[in-house]
């Protein structure tokens, strides 16, 4: 079908009259609707920009970039993509550039959306030494195991997407039982607290999960500890102000008996009297006296004023001390004087007694006591578990025992330190210790500050007119539910899992530094990726910048056939711990290839000699056409099958390691 | 015992008023090899880097003398008499709030060490937004706390200046990127050769303090130190490289050069009108060697391509700019590029010059993520330069507008309108590629090709803009005026994905180039800027209405 120009050009301005499609392919192509579609587009992805910086990326790509009329405005784009090519039809040797530019976005689009539906992104976390074939992927899912007889219940949902509240709660009738799920707050901010269960079958050693209570400052400190079939005992530390000790055997003494024994210091002083709050003390002990001395002058003769901690006050005269050692009357505490200047200089580094005109009095003695060690003096409580609802305690304060004796499971009882006293709230002979996510104002304010926070669901079960307790469950674990008397129900919350067709184990993981700095250099970690059909393993590196692929062979890297695992987070209070994002792109060579294609069109476009830029050639084409053409150009619009980078989220969400739930 | 009496006596003899320090031993002092921030740098690169950190700026005056301190001055001498600086305002604190909230006098900009020390309130500040950062990471935090954090930070660096922990230039005997130590590592780590070398590094700090150093210790210093470890020390061309790059400033220079090539040609367009082209052409060619040079140096001091951070995206775009303006002048053997690229370019460089603070001009190591990556370097070189096409078009634009709707003289409009266009699809060519690079790069690295990150996003929206623009002009819904309108309209847009999503929205992932900005004056050039377009676009569109006059 050969045509001349001329009857081309006619052929063009005729057919939209004489044929529906084409009319259709013109409406379609025309170039109001390009630069309408186009400056919607502008004003819906800077709308996505700003909404994104008020929320966050994962509601603005629920919201906005992912949401259907988004998509649906993507489609109407590709659609009048490929009809303004459709109108140029037959397509003649300088429209190639432009054919080129404008089905290089189509291509990349499709690739998005090839990407999209059969592509796979997600992530695994690690530990080094551990291997998995879940891939968790990034849409989050509500599950439901134990309803009779249909076990397994799975449903897409998102607590942040779907904005859940108190206000705002969600909920879905199972299939089974009637039985109905209702979500009724999502908070981010819970902790995990630690409780103490009894299981005879897989739990450690004796345990007990203790609250110390303080009547002055109105605060509870709880705390959980089980020894390990290994230890002895184990200690922990109360904010600097206390320790608390869980022992196998307790040495029980009475009230009064010393702790510990006191042990000699000896500090050398020199003291000015000109400048009495700066002293300089010397000691090569590793505790200090705890006395504060200085000089003075009284009635005209120096003297040496000494206190201490206890408020405990002495003078000596100078002149007093001149015979040799003296006793304090704490009956402990020695000081020698060992020289005096009534005008002290230095001479050649070295101190004496300066011209009597001068005045700068000095005294340089040394000071000799026992004292008792600081970790003595601190408070301790002592507990050993008897039986499964009692333990026996010993409180110690200052050196000496202040309280004893046994405490039942709900008991309390005081430590004979001020207000203070110790609550058992339960004992365990093999005990194991379970993390319960609650809100931070339920859990006890002092204890959680330093907690990571998790986010969380707050699930209630309801069937025939009853109502569970509302429940937390931590994003990324499960919970078990009670309904009247029937057999518990596990509700989970979490992102949905993908089982990878072969296995991926995290055999080392490298954080180099920067010269001289903390600051990150590089994240490396190294994989073994075994097939589990075969059972044969491959070793790849995972950098930033630099992904690991399996499987391995160079084509299906260069098709997109391959899952890649590209360094996505890390941990820096875990150096054993890597999180790597994965993704599995079907439509990865489409995007390359139009983006390749976009990049040589546009410049072909305004640069190709004939064609180009130049008047000429516009004026070719008759002005009705030149009304109808183009559309838009780059369009990079969519849906690249994305990803979140989890740089921090994935941390703040336990993925159910190390996190057993109730 | 007599250990304890020579500490002692030590204490005594501080405190002592020091005299000044030689210029010739401060000139060698610069070159002295110290191991900061990642990389290991000369002394004046150190001390103003550090000093422009703490106190905005490159210098420090005395408010009792009003006596004007180099960087390297000052920081000798707290490296010798670290005591005489804790009480002197060293620290810029700006935040009215944050001073407020701390009980800071509000009239004072720069603070002490010890009146911040005690400023207990910071300290409460500091702790409470680390302890939000440490539950979640992505906790948005108050802008109190973020100054608080910052203003921690300089603490932080000052500390260590006061502690002498900050003045590592002893290598490490082991590696070459382990940690450096100070001079008292030296006999540790070197025994008794490191003991001679502390005797002369101490001679000649106590011989500043007496005010009589010679150059001639400092260079005999330089090379004890370097002689212990001579391969952990950076190369002598580097060095020298990088002090010359320091010393003379050859992005100032170049905007200094632009500015009075402009003023030149402003005079010379009143008197000898043919000349304004080639002033225009030379100050060009020499504004783009003092470019080239500043940018080749920080390449060679950097190891990598200087396109990434702020600093170096701005200083890209103005040698980019002269580049453009020397092709397009050249090629259509126009002044109107020059004209208007010059003033581009100036103001550029006049930024990256006057805003340390938000554009920090330090040389640092490149953060994990856009470490040895090729792709990065092409993708981000390709988007700058063009929005250096942009802003080209952009300038030509206003001209444009400004023929249409006020001058007399309304000739060459339509070859000004022929560059506004040229500039503008060069511009769009880049962009587009530069966008696809970064998909091509994001798929490589973080494994996905595109995710609607505000950076993403708003590059495309610029995109989109100009695509809107030359749609339109292709196919006659708009001409001359509506294409200069959407060439200064779209530049806002580059100018957000710029500026914008890293100052004001703050968030996504390129947060590598986050910082503190000034968004007052980004508005104010915004507004001015939309008001400039409605007036000229209302004021043309009236003229092009009323009948021809003869």
């Amino acid at each position: 079908m050969k045509m001349t120009e001329q009857e081309r050009l006619q052929w063009m301005q005729r057919r939209p009259r004489e044929s529906l499609f084409w009319a259709i392919v013109h409406a379609l192509g025309s170039l109001k609707m390009a630069v309408f579609l186009m400056l919607v587009l502008l004003v819906m992805s800077a709308f996505g920009a700003v909404y994104e910086s008020w929320s966050n990326n994962r509601l603005a790509q629920a919201h906005v970039y992912k949401a259907p009329w988004f998509l649906v405005w993507i489609v109407a784009l590709a659609v009048n993509l490929v009809a303004v090519t459709l109108t140029r039809w037959p397509w003649q040797r300088k429209h190639t550039a432009f054919i080129v530019t404008h089905y290089g976005i189509v291509v990349i689009l499709a690739g998005a959306f090839v990407g999209m539906i059969w592509g796979k992104e997600g992530f695994v976390t690690l530990q080094v030494g551990d291997s998995t074939r879940q891939l968790n992927l990034k849409e989050k899912v509500l599950f439901v195991q134990g309803l009779g007889q249909s076990g397994f219940f799975v449903v897409p949902f998102d607590a942040e997407v779907a904005g859940v509240g108190p206000k705002r709660p969600w909920s879905i009738d199972l299939r089974s039982g009637g039985m109905r799920v209702s979500v009724v707050d999502y908070r981010k901010d819970l902790v995990l607290r630690e409780r103490l269960l009894e299981d005879f079958l897989q739990g450690d050693g004796p345990g007990v999960e203790i609250q110390l209570i303080s009547q002055a400052m109105e605060g509870k400190v709880p705390m959980v500890m089980v020894l390990n079939n290994w230890e002895q005992e184990i200690k922990r530390d109360v904010g600097g102000l206390m320790s608390v000790c869980l022992a196998r055997k307790l040495p029980l003494r009475d009230v009064g008996t010393p702790t510990a024994e006191r042990v000699p210091v000896r500090e050398i002083w020199m003291v000015f009297e000109k400048a009495q709050h700066s002293p300089l003390v010397h000691t090569e002990d590793p505790y200090r006296s705890g006395w504060w001395v200085w000089l003075e002058r009284v009635e005209g003769l120096p003297v040496l004023k000494l206190r201490n901690a206890a408020g405990l006050e002495e003078e000596f005269r100078v002149a007093d001390l001149q015979n040799g050692t003296v006793k304090l009357a704490d009956g402990v505490t020695h000081i020698t004087l060992r020289n005096y200047w009534r005008n002290l200089v230095l001479e050649e580094g070295e101190p004496t007694e300066g011209p009597p005109s001068g005045y700068n009095p000095a005294a340089l003695f040394w000071l000799e006591t026992v004292v008792l060690p600081p970790e003595a003096k601190q408070p301790q409580v002592l507990v050993s578990v008897v039986s499964d609802s009692h333990i026996v305690f010993e409180a110690s304060k200052d050196g000496v025992v202040t309280a004893t004796g046994q405490l039942q499971e709900g008991g309390t009882a005081d430590l004979g330190w001020g207000s203070w006293s110790l609550q058992l709230v339960s004992a365990a002979q093999r005990g194991v210790v379970v993390f319960e996510p609650t809100t931070a104002e339920s859990a006890n304010a002092s204890a959680i500050t330093e907690a990571e926070a998790v986010s969380g669901i707050q699930v209630v079960l309801q069937a025939a007119g009853m109502s569970s307790e509302p429940t937390w469950v931590a994003t990324g674990s499960s919970a078990r539910v009670m309904l009247g008397g029937q057999l518990p129900v596990t509700i989970g919350y979490g992102h949905r899992i993908h089982r990878l067709p072969f296995s991926v184990e995290l055999k080392a993981f490298d954080v180099p530094r920067d010269e001289g700095t903390d600051t990150p250099a590089n994240f490396i970690s190294q994989l073994v990726f075994t097939d589990l059909r075969t059972g044969e393993s491959v070793q790849d590196v995972a950098k930033m910048n630099h992904p690991a692929c399996y499987p391995p062979q160079w084509w299906r890297r260069f098709v997109g056939n391959v899952y890649k695992f590209s360094q996505a987070g890390w941990d820096p209070q875990n150096l054993q711990k890597s999180t790597l994002q994965v993704l599995y792109d079907p439509g990865w060579m489409l995007k390359w290839v139009g983006s390749l294609m976009l990049c040589t069109g546009i410049f072909l476009m305004f640069y190709q000699k004939p064609h180009g830029r130049t008047t000429q050639s516009r004026c070719e084409t008759p002005p009705v056409q030149r009304q109808q053409a183009s559309a838009a150009m780059v369009l990079q619009t969519v849906h690249f099958s994305s990803n979140t980078h989890y740089n921090s989220t994935a941390y703040s969400t336990p993925q159910g390691n190390g996190a057993k739930s109730t | 015992m007599k250990k304890f009496v020579k500490i002692f006596a030590a204490s005594l003899a501080l405190g002592q008023a020091l005299a000044k320090t030689p210029t010739e031993v401060l000139y060698e002092v610069e070159g002295l090899i110290v191991q900061e921030g990642g990389r290991k740098k000369p002394f004046v690169t150190f001390a103003q880097e550090e000093l422009t950190l703490l106190h905005g700026k490159a210098s420090w005056k005395d408010p009792q003398t009003q006596e004007h301190w180099s960087a390297v001055y000052l920081f000798l001498d707290i490296w010798v008499s670290p005591d005489r600086w804790v009480d002197r305002p060293l620290v810029l604190l700006e935040y009215e709030q944050l001073k407020a909230e701390c009980g800071l006098d509000l009239r004072k900009r720069y603070f002490s060490y010890n009146e911040l020390i005690a400023a207990q309130r910071l300290w409460q500040i500091v702790e409470e937004s680390n302890r939000l950062r440490k539950r979640d990471q992505n906790a948005k935090i108050t802008a109190l706390q973020q100054k608080a954090l910052e203003t921690a930070k300089k603490i932080e660096v000052l500390n260590g200046l006061l502690s002498g922990d900050a003045y590592r230039v002893v290598p490490h005997p082991e590696g070459a990127s382990l940690t450096w130590g100070t001079l008292a590592q030296l006999p540790v780590w070197y025994g008794s050769k490191g003991s001679e070398v502390l005797a002369k590094a101490k001679k000649f700090l106590s011989a500043v303090q007496q005010g009589n150093p010679t150059a001639e210790q400092v260079v005999a210093l330089k090379e004890e130190l370097k002689r212990l470890r001579p391969e952990f020390f950076p190369s002598e061309i580097v060095v020298q490289c990088e002090l010359a790059y320091v010393r003379w400033h050859p992005f100032r220079l170049a905007w200094i050069c632009l500015g009075i090539g402009f003023a030149t040609m402003v005079v010379c367009r009143l008197l000898q009108p043919p000349w304004v082209y080639r002033i225009g052409l030379l100050v060009c060619i020499l504004a783009f060697t003092l470019l080239v040079w500043g940018v080749l140096s920080r390449i060679i001091i950097a190891g990598r391509a200087p396109v990434t951070n702020m600093y170096e995206t701005v200083v890209w775009l103005a040698l980019s700019v002269v580049v453009f303006a020397l092709a397009f002048a050249l090629r259509h053997q126009s002044g109107v590029h020059f004209w208007v690229s010059f003033p581009v370019a100036m103001v550029a460089l006049l930024l990256a010059d006057t805003f340390p603070v938000v554009l920090n001009p330090s040389i640092e190591p490149l953060v994990a993520v856009l470490r040895s990556n090729f792709w990065l370097t092409v993708h981000v070189m390709t988007i700058v330069t063009s929005y250096s096409a942009f802003s080209v078009s952009m300038a030509l634009a206003h001209v444009l507008l400004w023929k249409q709707a006020l001058s007399s003289d309304r000739g060459g409009t339509k070859s000004l309108t022929k560059y506004v266009v040229e500039s503008m699809q060069l511009g769009v060519w880049l962009l587009g590629t530069g966008i696809v690079l970064g998909g091509v790069w994001a798929n490589y690295s973080w494994g996905r090709f595109w995710d609607w990150d505000p950076k993403e996003t708003f590059s495309l929206v610029a995109l989109l803009g100009y695509l809107v623009t030359l749609h339109g002009r292709r196919f006659g819904f708009w001409k001359d005026v509506g294409v200069a309108t959407g060439s200064i309209l779209s530049f806002q847009l580059v100018l957000f994905a710029w500026y914008g999503v890293n100052f004001i929205l703050a968030s996504g992932l390129h947060s590598y180039g986050f910082g503190s900005g000034n968004d007052v004056w980004f508005y104010v050039f915004v507004a001015a800027e939309l008001t400039y377009v409605t007036v000229t676009a209302i004021l043309a569109r009236f003229r092009a209405h009323q009948p021809k006059m003869s």
